[in-house]
C-alpha cells in the first residue's frame, strides 16, 4: 500500500494499543462492569453515530440505532471470542442495525395510508439565526444526504466505512464479509454515482 | 492494460490503496489514456466532497441519556426487550385511528383457590417450588367481531338441502326420460342358429335379455322369461 512507512507504522501501534484497550474493557464488561460498559460506549460512540446517520440519514434515527447496536453487544459480548477486533464487531452490528432500520422504517412508511400527507420531519438545519458558513454546511450536509439515499444500499456501506470512518480496504472488507476487490468496486460505483448526483455541488 | 482492467483499480489509486505493482501498472496507463486519468480526477474530487461531510452534532445530554438506558439494559431491567421490534416512544402514540382499534387487556379472573398442596417431607423427591407468577392477562382484539349465533343459520340449512334434494330429483327425471324403450318379448323370436355371445341385462320383467352376433354387428335378440326366483 502507498503511504510514509513510518506513519503507516506508528498509526499500526496507535491501532493495536487501542485494540488492547478495547479488549480488556470487553473482558471486564463480560463480567458485568458497567464502568467498562461506559468507556467502550464513550470510546466508539462518535463512530458509530457516523456510521450510523450516514446511512440512515436522520439524527434521531442514527441514535437509536447506536442504542440498539450497543444493546445488542452486550447480548452478545459473551459469544465474542476475539477473532476480530472490537472495533470491527462493533462496526458489524451498526452497519446491519443501521440497514435494517432503514428497510424497516421505510416499509413503516410504504404502510402508512397517510405518508403522502405526513409533515414534513423537522429539518435539522439552520434558522434564521444561523450564520452563513453554517447554512452552507447544512446545505452540502443536506445534498450529500439526498445523494446517499440514491445509491445502492451495499455500495453506500462500503463508501460510508472507508470514505467517512477513515477504515482501510481491508477493514471495511472484514466489516462486511466481501472481498478487497469487492470493496474496492463498490466505493469506486458509490463515487461516480455521487459524482453524477453532486454535480452542482462538485462543479 | 486495457481501460476495463485499470476501470477495475482506479478507486484504490485514488485511495492509495493499491499494491506497489499494482500501481505502477495502473500509472503506466494513467499517463497514455486521458478519460482515466479524469476518472480518477473525478473520484478524488467527490471523496473531498465527502471529507468536508459531517453529521450534525449530538448533544452531551443525548449520549447522557443513551448510556443510562444501556447501564439499565446491563442491569437486567430490560432484558425482555426485543432488539429489532423496539420502537421508539413517538411510534407508540396511537392516531385517533388507530386508538379505536388498538387491542386492549381485561384482566382475567383469578382462578378459584386451590386445595393445600401437600408439603414435602424432607428427604421425599418433591423439593422444588412452584413460584407462579401473577395472573396472566386476556388480549381482546376489538377489531375483530365477536363471534355470535346466527339466528337464521337454519334457514341456510333448509335452502341448501331442497337444492341438493332438487338436483338429485332433476338428474333422475333426466335418467327416465333418456331410458331405452322396454323389451317386447312378443316381438323377438328364439334364434338357434347363431352363437350367443353375451348376456347383456336383465329388462324391467326380469326376462334375459341375449345378444348373439358379432361385437359390432349384433344378428339377434331374444328374450327369455327369467326363472321364479324361490
Amino acid at each position: 500500500m502507498n503511504g510514509d512507512p513510518e506513519q503507516n507504522g506508528a498509526g499500526d501501534q496507535t491501532a493495536a494499543r487501542e485494540a488492547e484497550r478495547d479488549g480488556a474493557l470487553v473482558e471486564r464488561l463480560k463480567e458485568g462492569d458497567t464502568k467498562a460498559l461506559d468507556d467502550l460506549f464513550r470510546r466508539h460512540r462518535d463512530a458509530a453515530y457516523g456510521i450510523a446517520y450516514r446511512l440512515v440519514g436522520s439524527r434521531e434515527d442514527a441514535l437509536d440505532v447506536v442504542q440498539e447496536s450497543f444493546i445488542h453487544v452486550m447480548r452478545g459480548i459473551e459469544g465474542f471470542r476475539g477473532q476480530s477486533s472490537f472495533r470491527t464487531w462493533l462496526y458489524r452490528i451498526v452497519t446491519h442495525a443501521a440497514l435494517d432500520y432503514r428497510r424497516y422504517r421505510s416499509h413503516r412508511r410504504a404502510e402508512s395510508l397517510d405518508a403522502e400527507n405526513a409533515p414534513e420531519p423537522a429539518a435539522e438545519g439552520p434558522t434564521q439565526q444561523t450564520p452563513p458558513e453554517e447554512a452552507a454546511e447544512h446545505d452540502l450536509r443536506r445534498a450529500i444526504d439526498e445523494a446517499l439515499a440514491n445509491i445502492s444500499e451495499k455500495n453506500r456501506a462500503a463508501l460510508v466505512l472507508y470514505a467517512m470512518e477513515g477504515m482501510s480496504y481491508k477493514e471495511v472488507a472484514e466489516v462486511l464479509g466481501i472481498s478487497v476487490g469487492t470493496v474496492m468496486s463498490r466505493i469506486f460505483n458509490a463515487r461516480q454515482r455521487l459524482r453524477e448526483l453532486l454535480a452542482s455541488e462538485i462543479g | 492494460m486495457n481501460c476495463d482492467e485499470a476501470k477495475q483499480m482506479l478507486a484504490g489509486y485514488a485511495d492509495g490503496e493499491l499494491s506497489p505493482l499494482e500501481n505502477d501498472a495502473l500509472a503506466a496507463h494513467l499517463e497514455q489514456c486521458g478519460r482515466c486519468r479524469q476518472i480518477v480526477h473525478d473520484q478524488q474530487r467527490v471523496q473531498h466532497v465527502l471529507d468536508q461531510y459531517e453529521p450534525p452534532p449530538v448533544a452531551d445530554d443525548q449520549w447522557d441519556a443513551i448510556a443510562q438506558s444501556l447501564r439499565t439494559e446491563l442491569a437486567g431491567s430490560e432484558a425482555q426487550t426485543e432488539l429489532k421490534t423496539r420502537p421508539r416512544i413517538a411510534d407508540l402514540e396511537p392516531t385517533p385511528e388507530a386508538a379505536v382499534a388498538v387491542a386492549v387487556e381485561e384482566p382475567v379472573p383469578p382462578p378459584p383457590p386451590r386445595p393445600a398442596r401437600e408439603v414435602p417431607q424432607p428427604g421425599s423427591r418433591i423439593e422444588r417450588q412452584v413460584i407462579r407468577g401473577p395472573a396472566p392477562t386476556r388480549i381482546v382484539d376489538r377489531t375483530r367481531p365477536r363471534h355470535r349465533p346466527a339466528p337464521f343459520r337454519w334457514m341456510a340449512h333448509l335452502v341448501g338441502a331442497a337444492a341438493a334434494a332438487a338436483v338429485v330429483l332433476l338428474g333422475l327425471a333426466a335418467l327416465w326420460l333418456n331410458r331405452a324403450p322396454p323389451l317386447e318379448p312378443s316381438a323377438l323370436a328364439r334364434q338357434d342358429d347363431v352363437d350367443i355371445m353375451e348376456l347383456r341385462m336383465l329388462d324391467e320383467h326380469h326376462n334375459l335379455v341375449f345378444f348373439a352376433g358379432e361385437a359390432d354387428d349384433v344378428a339377434a335378440i331374444w328374450v327369455e322369461p327369467d326363472e321364479p326366483s324361490g
